[in-house]
C-alpha cells in the first residue's frame, strides 16, 4: 500500500521538487507551506510520514513538533532544514523527529529510501 | 603668573611678586616634581628681577593648600629655597611637611634664615620687616674688652697705691706693671672702645692722640732699653715705690705701645689698599710675637729666650695687651685679611690648638716638676747641711764636757803631777770618745813679781803634739793670752781665735783653734771678775787643729757638688775653713750660725751648679719637657690627619650619598614610568603576591571591577573579584594555575561581578611573575571587558546561521532538481545534457562543501562547535567515512589499506568532530593523489614516542595517521599549512578544488578535543597526517 507523505515546507521549489520525486516513487503527498496548515491537516487526515521544515512563517517547524507530541497518533516525522545550529539534531530527535536531514546535504533519493523504509 | 593651568585632581604652583622684594610660591594639591621645577624656573627669574632692583629676594612658600607632595619634589624643593633667597619664610605647612621642611633647611644650612609660619600675615609680617643681617656683636665684644683691660690697669694702679705686690705683678716676685704703662693702657682700652663706635671725625682724632701718646711712651721706654738713653717718663707715678717692686716699665711694653699704635692708626682708615693690610698684617704679626714670646718666657721660664730676645714683659701687662690687639685685629677684621692664619686654621686649626694646648700644659707641668725637683734639691742640701750643722755642734759640746771632766780633776786635788795628768788623760781615752782635736794640755796662772800674770804651760797630752815645752809661758802669744784672760774673766769656756800652730812633722803652719776652761783655786767658783782674777788657777784647754777636725766632720759629707764655708762671726769673719775654694760662696745656699763657747761661728753650704744632677728624679723635667714637646706635636698631627681623614670621608659619604640619591631617583624614575605605563593600559591589571593579596591594581582594573585602588591593595583578591564561568560559580582556576607557574588563559564564558553586583563579560590572561632569582613572586593578571565583543560574536554566529539557511535553501532546489534531472526522472537525457546537468549538480556540491566548512569555522571560532563526548567506535567511523568516500575512491582507482589495530577501544568523543578530523583527512588524501594512488589508514593506540612527538605527556590517547603517495606540500609552504584559506601552490596550479578550511577546522578540533596535528610531507612523494587524541576526551 502507498504511504502518505505530508510535506510542510514554506520554499515552494524545495516542496514541489519533493513532491515530484516522491510522486515519481509511487508515494502520496500532499503539501503545507506553513505549522498552522501542517497541523490542521495533520488532524484531519492521515499521515504516515511529515517531511517538516524548521524555519516556516505561522508556526515553526518547533511549534509543530510540539503540538504533534500531544497527538494520539503520532506520523513519523523526518525533519529537513537548512539551519546550520549544530545543537538542533538532537534537539528535535528529542522532541519526537525520527531523522534529521541537512537538506543540502541529502539527496532526494535518500529521503526516498528513509520513508519507504517506515 | 600662573606657572601651569591646574590640571584636575594633580597640584600646581602659583609663583609672583607680592611685593618689591618677595616672592611669593604656592603649592596647590598634589605637587611634583615637575611642578617645582616648573616653579623654580619662575622663582629663579623673579629672584633675579627683585636682585637687578639691587634688593635681595627674599621667598614666601605657601603650603596650606599642598595635600602631597612627591619625593622628587621635596628634594627639588631644597634647590628652589637656595635659590639665593635672603630668607625664607614657610607658612600653611603640616606637621609632617614641617618636619620634612625643616631637614632640608638643616641639611640646606639654612636654619637661620629660614622660619615656619602658622598665618600668611605672620610670614609677611617677618619678610617684610626684619632685616636679615643678624646685629654685630662687635661693638659689645670690643666694649667688655675694653673693660678687662681698664680692669687689669686700674687694679695694677690700686697696688701701687697700697703697694700690693700681687696687684702690680700677680707674680709676686715677677716684674710689676709700671703705673705709666696701667695708664697708657686705660687710654687704649678708651681707644678700643671708641673703634667699636660708628666713627666721626672727633672719635677717629680721639684714637689719633691716644695712638699718638702711647707711641711717645712706648719709644721713650724703648729709648732706655735698647739705647740706654734715660728718660725717666716711667717714673712719673709712684717713683719712689717703684725700684722696690721692680716697676719700670719693661722693654717688652716700649714694643708693643709702638706696634699698637701703629695698629690703633691703621684700624681707623680703610684697608682696601694693599700696603695699609700689609702694615697692618705685620704689624699684628710682630705684635702676636712679642707676646707669645713673652707667655713663652713665662710658661717655659726660659731665661735664654730673654737673653736672646731682649724682649721682657710683667705677665698682667702681657696679657692686657693680647686683648688689646685682639680687640682692634677683631674690629677691623673682614674675611681673608689673614690668609695665612685662615688657611693654618681650616687646614690645621685643630691640630694647632690641641698641639697648643698640650704645648701649654707640658711647659707648665714642666715648671712644677722644676720647682719640685728644686725644693727637693733644697730639702736634700738641708739635709746635708743640717748633717754638718750637728756634727759640729755636737762635736763642739763634747770636747767642752771632757774639759770640764779635766776642770773638776784638777779642782779635786791641789797638786796634780805629771804622772796624774798622764794617767788621767790615758784614762779618760779622749782621743777615742773625742776624735779630732789635737791635744789637751793644762796651764797654770802664776802672779809673776812685777804683778803681771804669766802663763806657764804645766802638762800636756799626748806630749809628743807639742812643740812647747812645759814652763814655757804660753801667755806671751798675744792670742792666747787673751784666750785666757777672756776665760778667767768670764769663768766660762772660751774660744781662742784660729790659730797658728806649727805642722807636727816640723814644716810650716797649720790652722786651729783653742778652747779654754778656767780652773779656780780649790774648786770654787767665784761669783765675779775681780774674785776670779784672785782665785784663777789655771786652764784646761784643749787645741783643734782645722784639718784634722773638719776634715774628719766634712769628709763624710763631703761631694763634688755641695762645699761648707765656717767662718768666726764676730773676729772679722775669718773664714776658718772650706771645702772647695772653686766654689763661691758670696750667695751661700744655706746659712746658720753655730754657738760654740764665747763665739758664733757661721756656716754656709753652697752648691755646685750639678747639684743633684746624679739624681734620677732631677731629669724628669727635662724627660717630661721632651716627651712632653714630642707628644704635643705627635698629637697636632694626629689631630690634623684625622681630621682630613674625617673630611675625606665625609667628602666620600657626600659623594656617596648623592650617587645614591641618583640612583634612587633613577629607580623612583623608571618605577615612575612603570607606574605610568601601567596606568595607562587601557586593560584591567591586577598583581597578588604569593599569598593572593593585591599588590597592585591599575586605573583599568578600578574602572572594570569598581573597586578603587585603596579598596584592592592588600586584600585577597578573591575577596573583592569575583569571577565566574558559565555556570555561574565563582571560578579561579585559572590565577591558581598561574600560582602553580603556568601562564593561562580565561575561559570563554568567563564574567566579572562587579563592586556593584552588575556583571560584564571578561577575557584574558594570568601569568606568573618571578623575581630575579627567578623564585615565584605572585601572578599578575590581565583582563578586560568583553561583553561587546561577546555580543558581536553572538551576532556573527546569528547571522552565520541564518547566512548558511539562506544559502542552504537554493543549493537545495539545485541538488535535488539537477538530482531527478541525472536520474533521468523528467524525461531521457542526451549525452551532452546529462554531462553539462551534472557539471551543475558537482559546483553545487562544492558549494554545499565550501558552506559546510564555512560553518564549521564560524562555529568553530564562536565556540559553538562543542564537544560533547559519545562512545564512539574508530572502526565504525571508519568504515563510515569508507563507504562515503567509496565514490571518489573509485572514480581515481585508489587503493585504501586500513592498518586498525585489533581490539581499537572506544574513545568517548563527540563523534561529529571525529569524523570531521577523519573526513577532512581522508578526503583530503583522496583528492591531493594522482590517480591509481595510495592512500593508507592507520589507527592504534598511541605509543610514548609518538605522544613525545606530539609534545604532549603520557596517557591514554589513540593515534591515528592518514598518508598517501600524492603530491605532497612543497617545504617552504609547509609551515603555513594549517591556516585558514591556505592552499599550497602546487594543487592550486593543479586544479584542484578545495576550500582552503579543511585542515584548519582539522588542527583545530583535534586540539578542541584534547589532542595534536602535525604531518611529514615531500612534495611530488607523498604526505602523512599524524594525529593523537585523548581516549576520554573532555566535554566543552
Amino acid at each position: 500500500m502507498s504511504k502518505r507523505v505530508l510535506i510542510v515546507e514554506d520554499e515552494h521549489p524545495l516542496a514541489h521538487a519533493l513532491e515530484l520525486k516522491l510522486q515519481h516513487e509511487g508515494i502520496e503527498t500532499d503539501t503545507a507551506d506553513n505549522g498552522e496548515k501542517c497541523l490542521r491537516k495533520l488532524k484531519a487526515e492521515h499521515f504516515d510520514v511529515v517531511l517538516l521544515d524548521m524555519m516556516m512563517p505561522v508556526l515553526s517547524g518547533f511549534d509543530v513538533l510540539t503540538e504533534v507530541a500531544k497527538m494520539d497518533k503520532k506520523p513519523t516525522i523526518f525533519v529537513l532544514s537548512n539551519l546550520s545550529i549544530h545543537d538542533d539534531e538532537a534537539k528535535v530527535l528529542g522532541m519526537g523527529a525520527a531523522k534529521y536531514f541537512i537538506k543540502s546535504d541529502t539527496p532526494l533519493s535518500v529521503i526516498v529510501d528513509e520513508i519507504k523504509k517506515v | 603668573m600662573t606657572v601651569k593651568e591646574p590640571p584636575p585632581k594633580s597640584g600646581y604652583a602659583q609663583v609672583r611678586l607680592i611685593s618689591e622684594q618677595i616672592i611669593e610660591c604656592i603649592l596647590v594639591g598634589n605637587i611634583t616634581g615637575k611642578i617645582v621645577e616648573g616653579s623654580m624656573l619662575e622663582t629663579k627669574k623673579l629672584a633675579e628681577q627683585v636682585r637687578a632692583t639691587g634688593k635681595k629676594p627674599r621667598l614666601l612658600i605657601d603650603m596650606h593648600k599642598l595635600t602631597h607632595q612627591d619625593s622628587e619634589a621635596r628634594s627639588r624643593s631644597k634647590a628652589m629655597i637656595t635659590y639665593g633667597m635672603e630668607k625664607i619664610a614657610i607658612f600653611g605647612a603640616g606637621r609632617m611637611l614641617k618636619t620634612i621642611g625643616q631637614y632640608i633647611v638643616r641639611i640646606a644650612g639654612l636654619r637661620r634664615y629660614t622660619r615656619f609660619f602658622r598665618t600668611r600675615t605672620g610670614a609677611i609680617h617677618w619678610l617684610e620687616t626684619e632685616a636679615m643681617k643678624t646685629p654685630s656683636q662687635k661693638p659689645v665684644i670690643m666694649a667688655l674688652c675694653a673693660l678687662l683691660v681698664t680692669a687689669i690697669a686700674v687694679a695694677t694702679l690700686t697696688g701701687w697705691a697700697r703697694s700690693n705686690e700681687i696687684l702690680v705683678s700677680i707674680i709676686p716676685g715677677l716684674p710689676a706693671m709700671n703705673p705709666v704703662t696701667a695708664v697708657c693702657l686705660v687710654l687704649l682700652a678708651l681707644a678700643i672702645l671708641l673703634l667699636g663706635r660708628k666713627q666721626t671725625r672727633t672719635l677717629r682724632l680721639t684714637i689719633y692722640v691716644i695712638a699718638g701718646l702711647t707711641a711717645i711712651f712706648g719709644l721713650t721706654i724703648g729709648l732706655r732699653h735698647f739705647f740706654g738713653v734715660d728718660i725717666p717718663v716711667d717714673r712719673l707715678l709712684f717713683n719712689n715705690k717703684l725700684d722696690e717692686l721692680g716697676g719700670r716699665a719693661s722693654s717688652g711694653a716700649s714694643l708693643l705701645f709702638i706696634s699698637t699704635s701703629i695698629l690703633l692708626v691703621l684700624a681707623t682708615v680703610s684697608l682696601k689698599n694693599t700696603w695699609k693690610r700689609r702694615a697692618f698684617q705685620l704689624t699684628t704679626l710682630f705684635s702676636v710675637l712679642v707676646i707669645a714670646i713673652i707667655l713663652i718666657n713665662y710658661i717655659f721660664g726660659m731665661v735664654d729666650l730673654y737673653d736672646i730676645t731682649r724682649v721682657s714683659l710683667p705677665i698682667n701687662t702681657a696679657l692686657a695687651f693680647l686683648i688689646v690687639t685682639a680687640s682692634i685685629v677683631g674690629a677691623t677684621y673682614k674675611k681673608g685679611m689673614f690668609p695665612l692664619g685662615t688657611w693654618l686654621a681650616r687646614n690645621y686649626g685643630r691640630g694647632i690648638l690641641v698641639a697648643g694646648g698640650m704645648l701649654l700644659l707640658t711647659g707648665l707641668l714642666w715648671q712644677q716638676a722644676n720647682i719640685n725637683i728644686s725644693r727637693n734639691l733644697d730639702s736634700q742640701a738641708q739635709q746635708i747641711f743640717d748633717e754638718a750643722d750637728n756634727t759640729i755642734q755636737t762635736r763642739v759640746n763634747a770636747y767642752v764636757d771632757a774639759l770640764h771632766g779635766y776642770k773638776a780633776f784638777f779642782e779635786s786635788s791641789s797638786n796634780v803631777d805629771e804622772d796624774e795628768f798622764e794617767r788621767y788623760f790615758t784614762h779618760s781615752e779622749l782621743q777615742k770618745h773625742y776624735p779630732g782635736f789635737s791635744s789637751i794640755s793644762f796651764v797654770r796662772a802664776v802672779k809673776s813679781s812685777d804683778g803681771s800674770e804669766q802663763y806657764p804651760l804645766a802638762y800636756i797630752e799626748p806630749s809628743n803634739t807639742s812643740t812647747v815645752t812645759q814652763g814655757t809661758n804660753i801667755g806671751l802669744l798675744p792670742e792666747r793670752r787673751a784666750l785666757f784672760e777672756a776665760a778667767r774673766d768670764s769663768g766660762t769656756p772660751r774660744t781662742s781665735e784660729p790659730v797658728s800652730f806649727a805642722s807636727l812633722d816640723g814644716q810650716g803652719s797649720e790652722d786651729g783653734f783653742i778652747i779654754s776652761i778656767p780652773v779656780y783655786k780649790d774648786g770654787s767658783e767665784p761669783a765675779n771678775t775681780s774674785e776670779r782674777r784672785e782665785n784663777i788657777y789655771g786652764f784646761v784647754n784643749a787645741v783643734f787643729r782645722n784639718k784634722v777636725l773638719f776634715n774628719e766632720i766634712f769628709e763624710p759629707l763631703r761631694n763634688s757638688e755641695a762645699g761648707f764655708r765656717l767662718y768666726d762671726v764676730d773676729r772679722n769673719e775669718t773664714i776658718m775653713y772650706q771645702t772647695s775654694a772653686s766654689l763661691d760662696f758670696s750667695e751661700p745656699r744655706v746659712t746658720r750660725t753655730i754657738e760654740i763657747p764665747g763665739e758664733q761661728w757661721q756656716l754656709e753650704m753652697q752648691t755646685a751648679k750639678n747639684f743633684g744632677t746624679s739624681n734620677v728624679t732631677s731629669s724628669i723635667p727635662r724627660i717630661m719637657l721632651s716627651s712632653g714637646i714630642v707628644v704635643a706635636l705627635l698629637s697636632g698631627f694626629l689631630v690634623v690627619s684625622l681630621s682630613r681623614r674625617r673630611e675625606e670621608a665625609l667628602t666620600l659619604a657626600a659623594s656617596m650619598t648623592e650617587d645614591l640619591n641618583n640612583e634612587r631617583e633613577q629607580a623612583e624614575t623608571s618605577r615612575k614610568k612603570d607606574d605610568a605605563i601601567l596606568a595607562s593600559i587601557g586593560d584591567a591589571v591586577f598583581a597578588i603576591d604569593k599569598r593572593e593579596r593585591i599588590t597592585l591594581f591599575n586605573p583599568a582594573a578600578v574602572k572594570l571591577t569598581g573597586f578603587s585602588e585603596q579598596e584592592a591593595i592588600g586584600k585577597q583578591y578573591s575577596d573583592i573579584l569575583t569571577f565566574v564561568g558559565g555556570d555561574n560559580k565563582p571560578s579561579y582556576s585559572f590565577i591558581q594555575r598561574a600560582l602553580g607557574g603556568h601562564i593561562t588563559s580565561m575561559k570563554n564564558d568567563m564574567r566579572l561581578i562587579q563592586k556593584d553586583g552588575s556583571i560584564i563579560e571578561v577575557a584574558d590572561s594570568a601569568a606568573p611573575i618571578y623575581d630575579f632569582g627567578g623564585k615565584l613572586q605572585g601572578v599578575i593578571v590581565v583582563f578586560r571587558d568583553v561583553t561587546s565583543e561577546r555580543a558581536l560574536d553572538q551576532a556573527k554566529s546569528e547571522f552565520v546561521s541564518l547566512a548558511s539557511h539562506q544559502l542552504r535553501t537554493p543549493l537545495s532546489a539545485i541538488n535535488w532538481y539537477s538530482e531527478m534531472l541525472l536520474n533521468q526522472e523528467a524525461g531521457k537525457l542526451n549525452k551532452d545534457q546529462h554531462e553539462y546537468i551534472k557539471e551543475i549538480f558537482e559546483g553545487n556540491q562544492r558549494m554545499i562543501e565550501l558552506v559546510d566548512s564555512l560553518l564549521n569555522v564560524s562555529r568553530l571560532e564562536v565556540g559553538k562547535l562543542r564537544n560533547e563526548p559519545q562512545d564512539v567506535s574508530l572502526v565504525e567511523l571508519a568504515d563510515s567515512l569508507e563507504r562515503e568516500l567509496h565514490t571518489s575512491i573509485e572514480a581515481k582507482k585508489i587503493t585504501l589499506t586500513r592498518d586498525l589495530a585489533p581490539k581499537l577501544p572506544t574513545v568517548s568523543a563527540d563523534p561529529k568532530l571525529l569524523r570531521m578530523v577523519m573526513q577532512n583527512l581522508l578526503s583530503n588524501a583522496v583528492k591531493y593523489t594522482p590517480n591509481k594512488g595510495h592512500v593508507k589508514l592507520d589507527i592504534h593506540p598511541a605509543t610514548e614516542k609518538e605522544l613525545r612527538r606530539a609534545g604532549l605527556r603520557s596517557g591514554k590517547y589513540f593515534f591515528l595517521s592518514v598518508s598517501d603517495n600524492g603530491y605532497g606540500i612543497p617545504k617552504e609552504q609547509q609551515g603555513k599549512i594549517f591556516e585558514k584559506l591556505f592552499r599550497a601552490d602546487n594543487v592550486r596550479k593543479m586544479d584542484v578544488e578545495g576550500t582552503g578550511l579543511g585542515l584548519y577546522i582539522v588542527q583545530e578540533v583535534a586540539r578542541k578535543l584534547g589532542g595534536a596535528i602535525w604531518f611529514e610531507s615531500t612534495e611530488s612523494v607523498g604526505t602523512t597526517f599524524y594525529v593523537v587524541i585523548p581516549l576520554k576526551t573532555k566535554p566543552s
